[in-house]
């Protein structure tokens, strides 16, 4: 006979208002194996807890139901409380009789029979609890960095300056990302690429960081602690052993293609650097627009005029495999197409362009060297449109979310029009103006007040040509009115929207995504930047839509998270794992693909019935890769796989005792 | 016919040593229901008969052998070669011990029927205008409909669509479609209706398993219904009992049952077992959108994990 002791917490008023303890009490007294009840106020509390801990010692527990908040708050404060009185922790098992019960149900009369179903079925359960043990795991303390943007260069710096390495992985030839690609910066209008630039070159200078550009992430396999990435190197064609990053190869390359960086408002050359102040300050070649790949051989004129004798057309992809003990996803976002909006032109107005072209058209290193000319014609525009929410806030054609960064971009894109242009004028439809934020608010009252941009509310229904002039049709929903405005120049403020390839790359390392493809954190409020994969952390704008400083917060919050792992010499891996009866296995392998986790192996086990010796194949589950999520249990069909802690025993037992 | 071709074919093949044992039929007291039969030498490759009474499926014998050393040569019709696909996808069965000796299939008679029509038949042929049954000199014609297994009248699958050989010419589906009518009818009834139906039906099962015992899909090495602990199931017959194991059954082998149909055939106290089967089926069939649910595939729609999965549960 087992001896449970039964601990029923009051919480304050949370659960004894809406429950009669003392009939939940007398309940327990009366159930078979259990040898004393008792309440308290506040089990959590240190008091409440040395309650335990002394009723333990004096009654011989060996099983203990606390009858409290959801297991997610105190499993862990009680675990350790039973632990201190000598139990083993998984001895203890915890009713959810607040957020299952008195927080559901109005009144005591409703509650109590609530309670006492939980109570008696947590003794049930925990009659049939055994001792689990731990496991402990070896930590690689290396860091792998996914993508090469504000989040992820302030991530690999934060990392590396604790002390670890980190290999940081971009998939374009540059590190940078789109901040790289912004003119100035909200609220203080300084230049994006003044303040990114120090950070890019500190990444490539930093010993502790090896850089991976024009590379990509194949797969990871493993677990926290112990990941291993395929990692790509594509071809650059270029040594860049013996490159010295002059530029003649580049500068006489005769083949022009749209560049990428400036969203082909401007040409580069089949060999490039993105822009100036690329890192690595060295070409690639891009064998689409390169006449050697192109043509058969011919050209060649990069490498004759290559003193360094850099250029190898022969170079192929490399394939590294790397160790990890934790990975930070920074991947960030794209920007919703908005050729998707047929009333808006559909993509096929020059002059209608997005707020990140824009932003390149201002640049002093865009194509038009930050003399702001409108794409059509190249003339000075006078009258420039601003449409706000443009895919966002549009659950028909666009996203439903707010793109979070867009009515902040937009007073700033009026503020420089008007230091660039001073006889322009801005205008800027809206649905809202949003402006949470420090400085924020009276950074959009410089656009109104001081650039004088005029902020219309309501929805633009439509744009088109009169004659040559681009005309935009709205309402201006405060004055009830239909407007239109002659417009030189519209710019879209575009939603922010995940990587078209978002959802493959969550995939392929093994988390999970929300409908529109940004990547899930672990809570929403508790667990910002985990992922549900222990050891995977996320930073910026691939986990939804976020400015600067928020993203680059994010990125020291998932550093600190890598560092605190890193700090540890042994990880300790959860007991409540799926385990093989070998037994009963019949070696099906229904388990193996619906594991999301690809914890689940197959071994070949020897057995030798009646002196022969045959061999099988059962399924093995690898603890360290388990999450203890029971999908492969339900699968088993012979029972064979049973998950420690929730085992089928245990969860009969809770049936049995809750309804019969 | 087909005896002496398959006669021939197993000593062939044992005497060159191709297959270790040939899994086939033997002539038993009645030879109106052969039973199944293990040659392992050229010699016993005469005791080895094949006709229009061999329904049962052999393929889950093959069960007995994975642990031999050698191959199994073993006699399929096109509905027992699905079960053979479902061993051989649920790792069960390895594709290379198995040579597998086609057999094209016109259909074959139901013991059942043949009580009510002629129950003292000794040897039978299928003929295309119908079935030719003699009980020494005595000579009946039937109809197929009134002696052939119901499966047979409605087959999908009459050939094997792979062996190593086959003992005769491929023939024809009998239907092309699934025929979903009798699932369809108990659906249209009210949700009472149905309860009492099946509750009706459940009450005449005697636990025999002989529809565990006999199903290529259930081919687990224990079985969670003989479980001691925990004891999912009672195992005293009753209402609710019988309910919960035809409901564990069902679901056991929904998405995964290759509706061979063997479970009617062997059912002592004819439970429509198929109607449960094929409810399942069709509805495997039209949520994942896969138009034969019943032939086994790499990754069954119920045994995937997949991100992206629809939660229609939100």
């Amino acid at each position: 006979m087992k001896r449970v002791g039964v601990f029923l917490c009051w919480c304050g008023s949370n659960i004894a208002a809406h429950v009669d303890l003392d009939r939940v009490q007398e309940m327990s007294e009366d159930l078979g194996n259990v040898v004393h009840v008792q309440q308290n106020k506040y089990m959590c509390s240190e008091p409440g807890q040395e309650t335990v801990r002394k009723a333990i010692q004096r009654h011989g527990l060996d099983r203990v139901v606390i009858a409290a908040c959801s297991p997610r708050m105190h499993e862990r404060t009680f675990r350790r409380t039973v632990e201190g009185a000598g139990l083993n922790p998984y001895l203890l098992e915890i009713a959810n009789v607040r957020e299952h019960c008195s927080w559901v149900h109005p009144d005591k009369e409703t509650g109590t029979p609530v309670a006492i179903d939980l109570v008696r079925t947590a003794v049930a359960k925990a009659v049939q609890d055994v001792p689990l043990q731990s496991s402990y795991a070896g930590v690689e303390k290396r860091a792998l960095v996914i993508g090469g943007g504000i989040a992820g260069i302030q991530a690999a710096l934060d990392i590396a300056g604790s002390g670890y390495e980190v290999v940081l992985v971009e998939r374009e030839p540059t590190i940078g990302g789109r901040m790289a690609q912004l003119d100035k910066t909200f609220p203080t209008l300084d230049c994006s690429s003044c303040i990114l630039t120090p950070k890019m070159v500190e990444v490539s200078q930093d010993p502790r960081i090896r850089l991976l550009t024009y590379a990509e992430v194949e797969s990871l396999a493993g677990y926290v602690g112990n990941f291993e990435a395929r990692i790509r190197l594509k071809a650059r064609s270029v040594d860049f052993v013996k490159c010295t990053g002059c530029g003649d190869c580049w500068n006489k390359c005769p083949y022009r293609t749209p560049g990428e960086f400036d969203l082909g408002l401007g040409k580069r050359k089949a060999i490039f650097i993105p822009f100036p102040q690329a890192i690595p300050s060295k070409p690639t070649i891009d064998r689409d627009t390169c006449a050697y790949f192109q043509k058969n051989g011919k050209c060649q004129v990069c490498k004759k005029f290559c003193q360094a004798g850099a250029i190898d057309f022969e170079q192929t992809d490399e394939i590294l495999e790397e160790k990890f003990g934790a990975v930070v996803v920074a991947t960030g976002f794209d920007l919703w197409d908005h050729a998707r909006y047929g009333e808006y032109g559909a993509g096929e107005h020059p002059d209608v362009i997005s707020s990140l072209e824009l932003e390149r058209l201002l640049s002093a290193s865009g194509p038009s060297d930050g003399h702001l000319k409108r794409p059509s014609d190249g003339r000075e525009p006078k009258r420039v449109v601003f449409i706000q929410c443009v895919g966002s806030r549009d659950e028909a054609k666009g996203v439903g979310y707010c793109s979070k960064i867009c009515c902040m971009y937009t007073a700033k894109h009026a503020i420089m029009l008007k230091e660039k242009i001073p006889d322009s004028q801005a205008f800027v439809f809206y649905i809202d103006v949003r402006t949470p934020g420090k400085n924020y608010e009276e950074f959009y009252r410089r656009a109104t007040v001081e650039a004088g941009a005029q902020y219309i509310r309501g929805r633009v229904s439509r744009i088109y040509l009169r004659g040559k002039q681009l005309v935009v049709v709205g309402e201006d929903t405060l004055l009830g009115q239909k407007v239109e405005v002659e417009a030189d120049l519209v710019v879209l403020a575009s939603a922010v929207v995940s990587r078209a390839d978002a959802p493959q790359v969550a995939q392929k390392l093994g988390f999970s995504y929300d409908n529109y493809g940004f990547f899930t954190e672990a809570h929403p409020k508790l667990a910002p930047v985990e992922t549900n994969t222990a050891g995977i952390f996320l930073a910026g704008a691939c986990q939804g839509p976020k400015d600067i400083p928020e993203t680059v917060a994010q990125a020291g919050a998932a550093a600190a998270k890598v560092v605190r792992l890193f700090a540890k010499d042994k990880l300790e891996t959860e007991p409540m794992v799926a385990r093989v009866d070998p037994e009963h296995c019949a070696g099906c392998q229904w388990c193996r693909p619906i594991c999301p986790y690809q914890a689940i192996g197959m071994e070949t086990l020897t057995e030798r019935p009646g002196g022969r010796r045959v061999t099988r194949r059962v399924a093995r589950v690898n603890t360290s890769l388990c999450h203890g999520c029971g999908a492969c249990s339900v699968a088993c069909r012979s029972g064979a796989m049973n998950l420690l802690g929730f085992s089928n025993e245990q969860l009969w037992a809770e049936v049995e005792a809750l309804c019969l | 016919m087909w005896t002496e071709k398959l006669r021939a074919t197993a000593r062939r093949l044992l005497e060159e040593n191709r297959v270790a044992r040939v899994l086939a039929y033997a002539e038993g007291m009645d030879p109106a229901a052969p039973f199944p039969h293990l040659a392992a030498d050229p010699d016993q490759a005469n005791r080895l008969v094949l006709n229009a009474f061999c329904a049962p499926n052999l393929a889950k014998y093959l069960l007995e052998y994975t642990d031999q050393e050698g191959s199994t040569a073993v006699v399929l019709k096109g509905c027992d070669w699905l079960g053979l696909e479902r061993l051989i996808q649920d790792h069960r069965v390895e594709r290379e011990k198995v040579h597998v000796l086609g057999l094209p299939c016109p259909g074959m008679l139901d013991k059942k029927k043949l009580s009510r029509v002629f129950p003292e038949v000794r040897e039978a042929a299928l003929r295309d205008g119908g079935v030719e049954m003699w009980a020494g000199e005595r000579k009946r014609t039937a109809r197929r409909e009134d002696v052939c297994l119901g499966r047979c009248l409605a087959c999908r699958v009459p050939t094997p669509a792979a062996a190593a050989e086959f003992l005769g010419e491929p023939l024809a589906p009998a239907v092309a479609q699934p025929d979903f009518a009798a699932v369809e009818e108990i659906e249209k009834r009210p949700t009472e209706e149905r309860r009492d139906y099946w509750t009706e039906q459940f009450s005449r099962c005697l636990r025999c398993l002989a529809c565990r015992q006999v199903c290529p899909a259930c081919n687990c090495r224990s079985c969670s219904l003989d479980s001691e602990a925990p004891r999912w199931l009672s195992r005293a017959t009753g209402p609710s009992a019988n309910q919960m194991f035809h409901f564990i059954r069902a679901w056991d082998v929904a998405g995964r049952c290759v509706d061979c149909q063997e479970c009617e055939r062997v059912c002592p106290m004819d439970i429509p077992l198929m109607r449960l089967n094929r409810k399942l089926m069709r509805d495997v069939g039209e949520l994942f959108a896969i138009p034969d649910a019943h032939v086994p595939r790499d990754a069954e729609p119920l045994g995937i994990f997949r991100p992206d999965d629809p939660e229609e549960f939100e």
